[in-house]
């Protein structure tokens, strides 16, 4: 069983390819930059309970789609995983992606990390690729930003870059007010590149969305948007690392 | 200094709607003197003495000869058939509302009070809907068919003088211009201006007479061919057929002059644009390039190219370009198809062979004609030279109409249950085709023998071996059956299904009530409101698109009963709009699909514009339901609207794949942005290149009128936003 906020189809943006991406409900983190907090918290009244196999069904019914992007020469495409955590969800997740896996389905999954070991465990072999939220690697400004820890997602992320062959882009939300001054920014940089396997990285511009969120209440500040000459500098930054940018 | 080509364009593209009462003048004189002759000759004199005393105008677009009327967009009249506009070019251009009325001089109208002969399939205008041999034109010339017609003892002599007599104006009439450009080219003191005339003199001493001799004189050959068809008086959507496949043996000097190939495929264009009948109102003179042999093979070639890149450097929408798609189609031309989309021209148009080729061979068609097939008109679909097509259609069916007249049936009391509203549905569709074909059963002969074409027949492949008119004998005979409104009826059925008999939330009174108030007070509004959560067509939902799939099996099985009742041979339907989704749309009342009377049906058989939630993926799953081959053998359109910025080349490209590789048939992209066109509407001048997509039709989005401008915007904001 799946709690599942709301499924859509044509992602252009959640991994390659045409993609059908599944929201699970519920998440760990409170971030107030968040583009779907209505998918925050475990339970909530728009979300629906999937059996694994009726979800399955639902989400095939785009598997032409997946595949043609292969037969034009651009990209297959796929499911993605997102949220909320899909993580929080590993073992339904893990069936549901083991389902799709039978079909041949290229598998992403999009987390920021909140979640125990365990979970990454249960989904790795199950997983194409991962799409890594990184937001700080500051532990007093990743507390401050989302009200979790940073720890938890920095040691899954350098385990699954140090310990495994699995296939991983981080993403780096730049978010105004919160980690895109060049303190935070190198930080990161640093520490993305003293891993084993050093990630390609992209960027993403913090957009501020006026999705009503519980988080967001508690956040008055309107940030300003992040504008493309800070986005230039960020991936100067980070070149500068020595890191792959996309 | 702008290039010829430039100056060209832009003289097409400023030039206001007039009138040129040229052609209207010598038919007349020519008709008074040959009045008594039988029909086909007296057409056939009538068109010599136009060609021989029409103005030439080697001046506004001086890179080809062939022109219509004086000027660009002096509107030609063809008063054999009247002196209307077409509804809906109205409905497409406000400002021609009425152009006419003032415009014709009386003593015009009363000479052809009584004699002209009002055509089907156009509006007031000849029947078109087909597209000439291009091989007699460009590869056989038309000396050679005087020549077989003369050695014929097949069909009616008459006939057959008239062809020839015909096809003689033609050759005389390129032979006016090869002087005219070679006088023109002595005394300009131009360079460039003067070499166009001496390469267009040169051209039009040979061609069409004599076979082709290099790419310019083929496209030559075709844009008089075409041009003399037209003036003949085919009216609407006398299309180009297949030029690639008929140029294809100046393949190599498309590819190895690349550059002037696509500057002499450019003129020929807007040659084809500056076609006047009905001025800026658009002609559907549809060109279909691509495609595979009937052996499989690919038939693009360097032409095919050619034709890609003319048409995305001249902002032309009529004619409108079709690829034709298929597994083994060359990459480059694929790639660039979708380059072309991605970058906001709407062409070209994509159709896909293997449903197209199987519905015509499943239709009758032998397999050799059948991988010849192109488009004739917004998007039907013809056998070039070999079918008298739609032509002389047989009818056709709005389903929407059709269930909003069972549902105000007075005469029966209210449906107990769905499948009792629904077989009155089907005993509607019965009886709604057989009418509607049997109505036209003699329709085709007497148009034969009031307006004969004899020049276009004769450009009809082994014409000498029949010595008729097209509409009474060729390979083929294609009735058409045309309709819209499938997507409205499926949502209606759905809705009715949910509301009235399962959830039981509302009466089968009530919901007519409702109708009939057009969802004004606030019980019909809510229950509007309710309506609109009701499955809808185009979101992947099998609770409505089964009731599309229904409608399309009844009336597939109407149209074959009534055929072999009536002894016609298979009936090619076709969903086809151009922009009568308007027209029909104001004369239906409130309809079960929450939709308020007057408002515009759906534009293809796609989803109706905002009522798609699910994106286009979904929408598409929907269509995929269909079963072209059986059930639009005649092809269908479908609309997709994409975001621009959003959809790469990449992303439409799969769509492409994806869609064609499940027996999709055509498809018609669009990538919008809506503040682009709303600053087109702003300042038009600054957007004169930005050609759209409408229902069935391509168009300048600055030409077009408030309506279809609100309506490609309002699309253009959906798509932004789902999903």
């Amino acid at each position: 069983m799946l709690r599942v906020s709301h499924i859509q189809r044509f992602c252009l943006h959640d991994g390659p390819g045409l993609r059908t991406t599944v929201f699970l409900q519920g998440c760990s983190l409170r971030c107030w930059w968040c583009h779907n907090p209505e998918a925050q918290a475990m339970r909530a009244d728009h979300a629906r309970d999937w059996e694994v196999a009726t979800l399955a069904a639902e989400l095939l019914r785009d598997e032409r789609w997946w595949r043609a992007g292969g037969a034009a020469g651009v990209q297959v495409g796929g499911v993605t995983l997102s949220g909320g955590e899909p993580l929080l969800q590993a073992q339904g997740a893990g069936e549901l992606l083991d389902c799709l896996g039978g079909h041949g389905t290229h598998r992403v999954v999009e987390t920021a990390g909140a979640a125990p070991r365990q979970a990454f465990e249960t989904l790795l072999p199950r997983v194409e690729l991962w799409l890594y939220d990184l937001k700080s690697v500051d532990d007093k400004v990743f507390r401050a930003g989302t009200g979790g820890e940073a720890i938890t997602p920095m040691n899954n992320l350098a385990w699954l870059l140090d310990e495994t062959a699995a296939e991983v882009r981080v993403r780096l939300p730049v978010i105004h007010g919160f980690n895109n001054d060049d303190t935070q920014l190198q930080r990161m940089a640093d520490w993305l590149s003293r891993r084993r396997r050093r990630p390609i990285v992209e960027p993403l511009a913090g957009h501020m969305v006026n999705k009503p969120g519980a988080a967001r209440e508690t956040w008055p500040v309107a940030s300003p948007q992040v504008d493309a000459s800070m986005m230039n500098h960020v991936r100067q930054l980070l070149a500068h690392a020595g890191l792959e940018i996309l | 200094m702008p290039s010829l080509l430039e100056t060209a364009q832009n003289k097409l593209f400023e030039a206001a709607d007039t009138v040129c009462l040229e052609r209207a003048r010598l038919v007349t004189e020519a008709w008074a003197l040959h009045e008594n002759d039988p029909a086909p000759l007296r057409r056939a004199r009538c068109l010599a003495h136009i060609l021989q005393h029409m103005t030439l105008d080697l001046t506004a677009n001086p890179l080809m000869a062939g022109n219509t009327s004086t000027s660009p967009r002096a509107w030609m009249i063809v008063p054999e058939h009247g002196f209307g506009t077409p509804r809906q070019v109205e409905v497409e251009h406000d400002e021609l509302v009425g152009f006419l009325d003032d415009k014709i001089p009386q003593p015009l109208r009363d000479f052809w009070k009584d004699r002209a002969a009002p055509a089907t399939g156009g509006g007031p205008s000849g029947i078109g809907h087909l597209a000439i041999d291009l091989d007699l034109v460009v590869n056989v010339g038309l000396t050679a068919i005087i020549q077989r017609i003369e050695q014929s003892v097949a069909g009616d002599p008459v006939y057959r003088q008239a062809q020839v007599i015909a096809l003689q104006a033609v050759i005389d009439w390129s032979h006016r211009y090869a002087k005219a450009a070679a006088a023109l080219a002595v005394t300009t003191a131009d360079e460039a201006l003067a070499l166009a005339h001496r390469r267009v003199a040169e051209a039009c001493a040979n061609v069409p007479a004599n076979p082709a001799r290099n790419l310019f004189e083929g496209l030559q050959a075709i844009a008089l061919a075409h041009l003399a068809t037209s003036i003949e008086g085919h009216g609407m959507s006398i299309s180009v057929g297949l030029p690639d496949r008929a140029l294809a043996r100046f393949a190599d000097e498309a590819r190895d002059h690349a550059g002037q190939a696509v500057a002499d495929t450019r003129a020929f264009l807007l040659k084809i644009a500056a076609n006047s009948f009905l001025g800026r109102g658009s002609k559907t003179q549809a060109l279909t390039v691509g495609g595979r042999n009937v052996d499989g093979t690919d038939a693009c070639n360097a032409v095919t190219r050619t034709f890609l890149e003319a048409f995305e450097r001249t902002a032309v929408s009529d004619p409108h370009l079709f690829l034709r798609w298929h597994a083994g189609l060359d990459p480059v031309v694929a790639r660039r198809a979708a380059e072309m989309l991605a970058g906001g021209r709407s062409m070209p148009l994509l159709i896909n062979d293997e449903p197209t080729i199987r519905g015509f061979e499943t239709h009758g068609f032998a397999p050799a004609d059948a991988a010849e097939y192109c488009v004739i008109g917004c998007n039907e679909l013809g056998i070039p030279g070999r079918a008298c097509s739609c032509a002389a259609g047989m009818g056709g069916v709005n389903y929407l109409d059709l269930l909003h007249k069972v549902m105000r049936d007075a005469s029966v009391p209210a449906p107990e249950n769905m499948e009792a509203l629904w077989t009155r549905c089907q005993q509607a569709m019965t009886r709604h085709a057989h009418q509607a074909i049997t109505s036209r059963l003699g329709e085709r002969q007497s148009m034969a023998q009031e307006s004969p074409t004899p020049l276009t027949s004769a450009l009809m492949r082994d014409c000498e071996e029949r010595g008729v008119d097209l509409l009474q004998d060729m390979p083929y005979h294609q009735p058409g059956f045309f309709e819209r409104g499938l997507s409205n009826a499926a949502n209606a059925l759905a809705a009715i299904e949910e509301v009235v008999f399962t959830t039981r939330e509302t009466s089968w009174q009530q919901l007519l009530d409702a109708m009939d108030k057009d969802w004004r007070d606030d019980a019909a509004a809510s229950l509007r409101q309710r309506l609109e959560m009701t499955p809808h067509w185009g979101n992947d939902d099998d609770r409505a698109d089964r009731w599309a799939q229904r409608l399309l099996d009844c009336r597939t099985q109407s149209l074959r009963d009534t055929a072999a009742a009536t002894g016609l041979p298979p009936i090619m339907a076709c969903h086809v709009v151009r922009s009568l989704h308007h027209l029909d749309g104001f004369r239906i009342g409130a309809t079960p699909d929450g939709r308020a009377a007057k408002q515009a049906v759906g534009d293809s058989v796609g989803g109706v514009s905002g009522t798609m939630s699910q994106g286009p993926t979904a929408m598409l799953n929907s269509v995929l339901k269909i079963d072209a081959p059986r059930h639009y053998p005649g092809g269908y359109n479908l609309n997709i609207t994409l975001p621009a910025g959003l959809a790469d080349a990449g992303v439409i490209a799969t769509l492409i794949h994806g869609f064609f590789a499940d027996g999709g048939q055509e498809l018609q992209v669009n990538t919008l942005d809506a503040a682009r066109l709303r600053a087109a509407r702003k300042e038009p001048e600054k957007h004169r290149d930005l050609v759209v997509r409408m229902a069935g039709l391509s168009a300048r989005f600055v030409e077009l009128s408030t309506l279809e401008q609100d309506e490609l915007i309002a699309r253009a904001e959906q798509c932004a936003m789902t999903p």
